[in-house]
């Protein structure tokens, strides 16, 4: 029989047989859900199986919801554990138990692991990192009691010979790692070809703030350390040293107080809580991952075929909206949606823009998803042009769904890029020569920069006073500088002195200097100087005029008013996913309708999260490294470089470094881009 | 009124609810909000009656008059999946036997 089938076949008797088992032989049986019903299944908890509940009740007249439950206790796994009317929607509970999730997911993500066919060359791993990564998982147990506390019944952090809970989840995180050891032998060559998959496999544990992906990618940074030991290689790069000072930087300047961030869309790959124990555990396994991420992508670049990886591109992609469809459109679907793919937050319940972020689940932004789908076509008319690969029918057809999921995410920036790069090529490869000549011409470049410079001097010269002070003014809103109950008072009293540019004033009245912080100082200290060089912008005004343009002056307005760090916070930021601190360290009252104050205010950029996690020395590290790979590239004509070009550029205005898979497709990028640029020059 | 903070934490997490707990007292008015937020929390009393509570209120409220969501199903629960793990360990040395036993 055919591997795969047998696979899938596997996988769907591990996913259901748990939402099927009960007792046949008691006396509670499901029943209709109605008003009069739903005290039976209020009392009747743990009983009746998710199955026997379908079986009655799959009807699409019932406005229903599933809930997971991972606080549940395992006796309640896959058994309703309770049921609410809310308006008109039923809300069912499934028991869905944090520690059985661990349990169940890893199967079903190894199944599917299983399904990439093993490559000729097998590579025989060491046993160590397997013995050592499972104490460092364990760490993040102890140093994030809060939410482990408020996700699973189970959980005891008490340390004591009788804590069976951290016996059982020692014991799992050790055949996780065992079993990836066993797996990764014969199939760490091919793994590359299948990195699209990524963005529809999540792997999020539900209920857990930890990810498969996280964990295979830490195994493989410590299977690099412990063979570089093995052969007496040098182990330590300069980057790792600058890292290990960073990290000193990090856990001294460790928050006193327990803020705790519930994770929210960014489950599996944030730190929750504020203790040094969980610090220290997101410092050591971020640098663990990063390395092992590296480590594969230079060890298996060389089996890395474009055939095979188009084709996961185009699959993903299209099963993306496959299932974001039937996940919005049945709640059993998208309940299983969850379990099934990990992912980090419940998927959109309804077709539509209005409910949320469509292909929410699959995505923890449109954005990000909006990214993905933009790389898949820039991907594919890369390499259609410059490695003349044929266009086919049925690569014709995947193109259908990934449009679609583009279309429907909203993302402009991506739908421009896409443009501008079609533009560029039609250019570079259909124009006529003599056409071709007459563009390349200095004086047509000349005459077409001086004729856009002139259209945007015209707009600048005209509306530079509000362009260049709309960020500044956003993050004024945003200050509790005014405190007047009517944010309508507090926007005239800012505007007035916004008007008048006195920012200087507005802060030494009252206390409102004690208020602002840290960011927003600096940045009315540059745009306030007394050093004025005619025609050359101040930077804080160029930085509003980008953020207009970019539909980002709120977002950015928001972080500058949060951003509070002092100035060793500065130079080297909170630490690799530590957002405690600058969520919740400086109170701020922020000018947002009221329904959404207790949203997730996440910066909208890339750089930026990069700067509260490594601060400005962190950031100009990282900016220096890709411009120098982009200026060899560039220079090389390296055919990846638009699609790492794509990334930066639409990196700028979101947040998509937060979400895991994003992040390992920027590092899958710009690891093919300087591997091509080797190729390249060699050649 | 008074509640054991830390009896309530362990049954019910933490209050994210940003209110202090009401004073219900015995009032059988009283009427629990739901909070839909709030993953619902199964409690036990001593007699091994069942209940979900929806919000944290709620939970607060029945963990102080005695109910508790840990009653020993917590060590049955653990014992479970500590079972079905060693299971799992047998069938991966299963897995690696066999496929030593191929490459041989």
């Amino acid at each position: 029989m055919n591997k795969n089938i047998v696979l899938l076949s596997l996988l769907l008797i591990v996913i259901v047989i748990p939402f099927t088992l009960h007792d046949s032989n008691d006396s509670f049986d499901a029943l209709v859900l109605s008003d009069t019903t739903v005290r039976n299944y209020q009392s009747t908890t743990c009983e009746i199986s998710l199955s026997e509940f379908y079986l009655k009740n799959r009807t699409k007249e019932l406005n229903i919801y599933f809930n997971n439950n991972d606080y549940a206790d395992v006796n309640c796994y896959g058994k309703i554990t309770g049921v609410d009317k809310v308006g008109n929607s039923y809300f069912v509970s499934i028991g869905t138990n944090s520690s059985a999730n661990i349990i169940l997911q890893s199967i079903i993500w190894f199944i599917a692991f299983m399904a990439i066919p093993k490559s000729k060359k097998f590579t025989k791993f060491s046993i160590i990192p397997v013995l050592i990564l499972p104490f460092i998982l364990i760490l993040q147990f102890v140093g994030e009691e809060r939410f482990y506390r408020n996700n699973n019944i189970l959980f005891d952090n008490v340390i004591d010979v009788n804590n069976y809970y951290f016996l059982l989840t020692f014991l799992n995180l050790l055949l996780i790692c065992a079993v990836f050891n066993e797996l990764l032998t014969y199939r760490f060559n091919e793994i590359i070809n299948y990195i699209p998959f990524l963005f529809l496999i999540t792997g999020t544990y539900t209920g857990s703030n930890l990810n498969i992906y996280f964990i295979l990618g830490a195994l493989l940074g410590l299977h690099q350390i412990t063979i570089s030991a093995l052969n007496s290689e040098k182990i330590f790069s300069y980057a790792d040293y600058i890292y290990f000072v960073f990290s000193i930087f990090w856990v001294n300047n460790t928050s006193s107080s327990n803020y705790y961030f519930d994770t929210d869309k960014l489950r599996g790959f944030i730190n929750s809580s504020s203790t040094t124990t969980s610090k220290i555990y997101w410092i050591l396994m971020f640098y663990l991952f990063a390395k092992g991420i590296f480590y594969f992508l230079n060890q298996s670049r060389n089996s890395l075929n474009f055939s095979k990886i188009k084709n996961s591109f185009l699959i993903t992609g299209s099963l993306v909206v496959i299932f974001g469809y039937f996940g919005a459109s049945s709640p059993i679907i998208n309940f299983f949606n969850m379990i099934f793919f990990g992912q980090n937050k419940r998927g959109m319940k309804v077709f539509s823009s209005i409910e949320g972020n469509t292909w929410r689940g699959f995505s923890p932004s449109a954005e990000s998803i909006g990214e993905f789908f933009g790389f898949i076509i820039i991907f594919y008319l890369v390499f259609l042009l410059e490695k003349k690969i044929k266009l086919s029918f049925t690569d014709l057809l995947f193109f259908i769904p990934i449009t679609y999921g583009l279309y429907r995410s909203n993302n402009f920036a991506v739908a421009v890029s896409i443009f501008v790069l079609v533009i560029f090529l039609y250019y570079k490869y259909y124009l006529t020569t003599s056409l071709k000549r007459f563009l390349s011409n200095k004086y047509t470049i000349i005459t077409i920069l001086l004729f856009f410079l002139g259209i945007g001097f015209y707009y600048l010269n005209n509306d530079y006073q509000y362009l260049s002070t709309e960020l500044l003014y956003e993050a004024t809103l945003h200050h509790d500088f005014f405190s007047f109950e009517n944010n309508y008072k507090n926007y005239l009293s800012v505007e007035q002195k916004m008007i008048e540019r006195d920012l200087k004033t507005l802060l030494a009245l009252d206390d409102n200097y004690l208020k602002a912080s840290s960011t927003y100082l600096m940045l009315v200290n540059v745009f306030t100087q007394s050093i004025n060089i005619p025609l050359i912008p101040n930077i804080v005004a160029v930085l509003s005029i980008v953020s207009l343009y970019i539909n980002r002056t709120e977002m950015w307005g928001i972080f500058i008013a949060k951003h509070n760090p002092d100035l060793l916070e500065g130079y080297f930021g909170y630490g690799p996913l530590q957002l405690n601190e600058y969520l919740f360290e400086h109170k701020i009252r922020l000018d947002v309708p009221k329904n959404e104050l207790l949203g997730l205010f996440l910066p909208h950029s890339s750089l930026l999260d990069v700067l509260i996690f490594s601060g400005f020395a962190g950031l100009g590290l990282l900016i220096f490294v890709f411009l120098k790979t982009l200026k060899i590239s560039l220079i090389n004509y390296s055919t990846t470089k638009y699609l790492l070009i794509f990334l930066l550029i639409n990196m700028l205005k979101s947040d998509s470094i937060l979400y895991l898979n994003s992040f390992i497709l920027l590092l899958f990028t710009y690891k093919l881009t300087k591997h091509q640029d080797i190729v390249e020059t060699n050649s | 009124m008074d509640i054991d903070i830390d009896l309530v934490e362990k049954s019910c997490g933490f209050n994210n609810t940003g209110k202090d707990f009401p004073d219900i007292g015995n009032d059988p008015n009283f009427v629990f909000e739901n909070d839909p937020l709030f993953s619902t929390v199964t409690l036990y009393d001593i007699d091994g009656n069942v209940i979900n509570v929806n919000s944290w209120v709620e939970c607060a409220h029945y963990v102080n008059g005695g109910w508790s969501s840990i009653v020993q199903t917590g060590y049955v629960g653990t014992s479970i999946l500590l079972q079905i793990t060693a299971v799992l360990y047998l069938g991966f040395g299963i897995y690696k036997y066999v496929n030593q036993k191929k490459q041989l």
